[in-house]
């Protein structure tokens, strides 16, 4: 969180910052265009982890507009977001966002419907996140590295067969331990509704780095589509495709840290410029392809410095 | 770095000449169409992502369309991957025997090899039109 700057402090280096949650309430598609492989539509990862990504730019994208429809295409908007593309030169934006990261990622269970994975690769890119926004202090704990086909959850979650076990797609794997602290942590800050906090706390597990890479690359959905001959109700040629979508309860968290405003007679501090994202952005947001087929609508939440 | 071929390079050799076996109806191609080699090889991708590669894979078998698929791909994956000690020697019942790393192993092989296997099935005209089977 920034420090109250002294008044001599050249303005530019304040800094506030804050952490986006994503939470997928449908299927999401960020999608990385046509591909050669299996799925035609494949979402988008990272090139050296193989994990989902959403790019900081489409996100930027999507908040910029939910702010211009709530407050208006303004200076004001202007001055946070940048200015429009014929006057691009002029200064840059306030607001500065990374690419929204996986934090866990929903995976069918034998038991207690699915379980939400995540691995110490990912909570350690977290915390490293965490001080990169100047967030760290009010982090939490990394838990204990679990082995392979190892879990941590809660003692007492409803994943558990006989006490011990989690049956995780066709893979089985035993509890070894909890990881309650980032638990807690999580479920307050990373969903708002109350329902899903609890169940956060309860179907989260924490896997080996390589157990949870094999799950968001094979466990994703791939869903058939095609097009139809208008008069006869059969599949045109050549238009059967294979799509890729991240399952619905997918969590993200994306680092957007906010400077003080470049803009002439706009003098909003870095805090300001943050207030008034936290201000208009909505508490859903569709992200992704196919928004008219009901994809891409997540529960967002902009937990600033001070919260986190 | 050796100069050897890449692990991609290796897999698209092998792909090649399975398909130039399915095409002329060679070794465990004998009794099979060529095009229903293409066609369950084009489909395998997706029942294999949307159902786990030992379910597809027993389905493949059970279908009994396209048993050369099933002995190349074994043979791909037992040069990639040598059975040990008494892990027996078909792709399946290595699968279905085996722990779980080696499924999680099997599945990004198959996949991967899949890929070359298809394009190269593709380009020798392996290929069925879109009907259900």
């Amino acid at each position: 969180m920034s420090e109250p700057v002294a008044a001599n402090a050249n303005a530019a280096l304040q800094r506030a910052a804050a952490l986006l949650f994503i939470h997928a309430q449908t299927g999401l598609h960020p999608g990385s265009g046509t591909a050669l492989g299996t799925v035609d539509l494949p979402v988008q990862r990272e090139r050296h982890t193989q994990w989902p990504v959403i790019p900081g730019s489409t996100l930027k994208g999507i908040v910029r507009d939910a702010c211009r429809r709530a407050a208006g295409n303004n200076g004001d908007l202007f001055a946070v977001f940048g200015p429009e593309t014929a006057e691009a030169g002029k200064h840059a934006g306030a607001l500065s966002m990374t690419d929204a990261r996986i934090l866990a990622f929903p995976v069918r269970s034998l038991r207690g419907v699915f379980a939400w994975v995540t691995c110490p690769a990912v909570l350690e890119r977290l915390q490293r996140d965490l001080k990169l926004a100047d967030l760290g202090n009010a982090g939490f704990r990394l838990p204990a590295e679990p082995g392979k086909d190892k879990a941590l959850c809660h003692a007492d979650s409803p994943l558990l067969v006989g006490g011990k076990q989690l049956v995780l797609e066709e893979f089985e794997f035993e509890r070894t331990g909890d990881a309650n602290d980032l638990t807690d942590w999580l479920a307050v800050r990373a969903v708002a509704d109350e329902a899903t906090q609890k169940r956060l706390q309860s179907h989260l597990v924490v896997l080996h780095d390589d157990d949870f890479t094999h799950f968001v690359r094979h466990a994703t959905e791939v869903v058939a589509r095609v097009g139809l001959d208008y008069e006869r109700k059969t599949v045109k040629e050549g238009a059967l495709f294979y799509e890729e979508f991240l399952p619905a309860e997918t969590l993200f968290y994306a680092v957007v840290l906010a400077s003080a405003s470049r803009r002439n007679g706009h003098s909003q501090s870095a805090g300001d410029v943050l207030a008034y994202v936290q201000c208009h952005t909505p508490p859903y947001l569709q992200i992704g392809g196919d928004e008219t087929i009901g994809k891409g609508l997540c529960a967002v939440r902009l937990v600033n410095g001070k919260e986190a | 770095m050796a100069s050897q071929p890449t692990l991609d390079q290796r897999r698209a050799s092998h792909a090649w000449e399975a398909v130039q076996r399915a095409k002329q109806k060679q070794g465990p191609h004998q009794k099979q169409e060529p095009k229903k080699f293409g066609g369950q090889a084009k489909k395998l991708p997706v029942r294999i992502m949307t159902a786990g590669l030992g379910q597809a894979l027993a389905f493949l078998k059970a279908k009994g369309y396209a048993p050369g698929l099933l002995a190349e791909l074994t043979d791909w994956i037992n040069q990639r991957m040598p059975p040990q000690g008494n892990e027996p020697k078909d792709l399946l019942e290595r699968i279905v025997k085996g722990n779980a790393d080696v499924l999680r192993r099997a599945t990004d092989e198959v996949l991967a090899y899949l890929l070359w296997l298809n394009r190269f099935a593709e380009a020798e005209g392996l290929t069925e039109e879109t009907e259900a089977s």
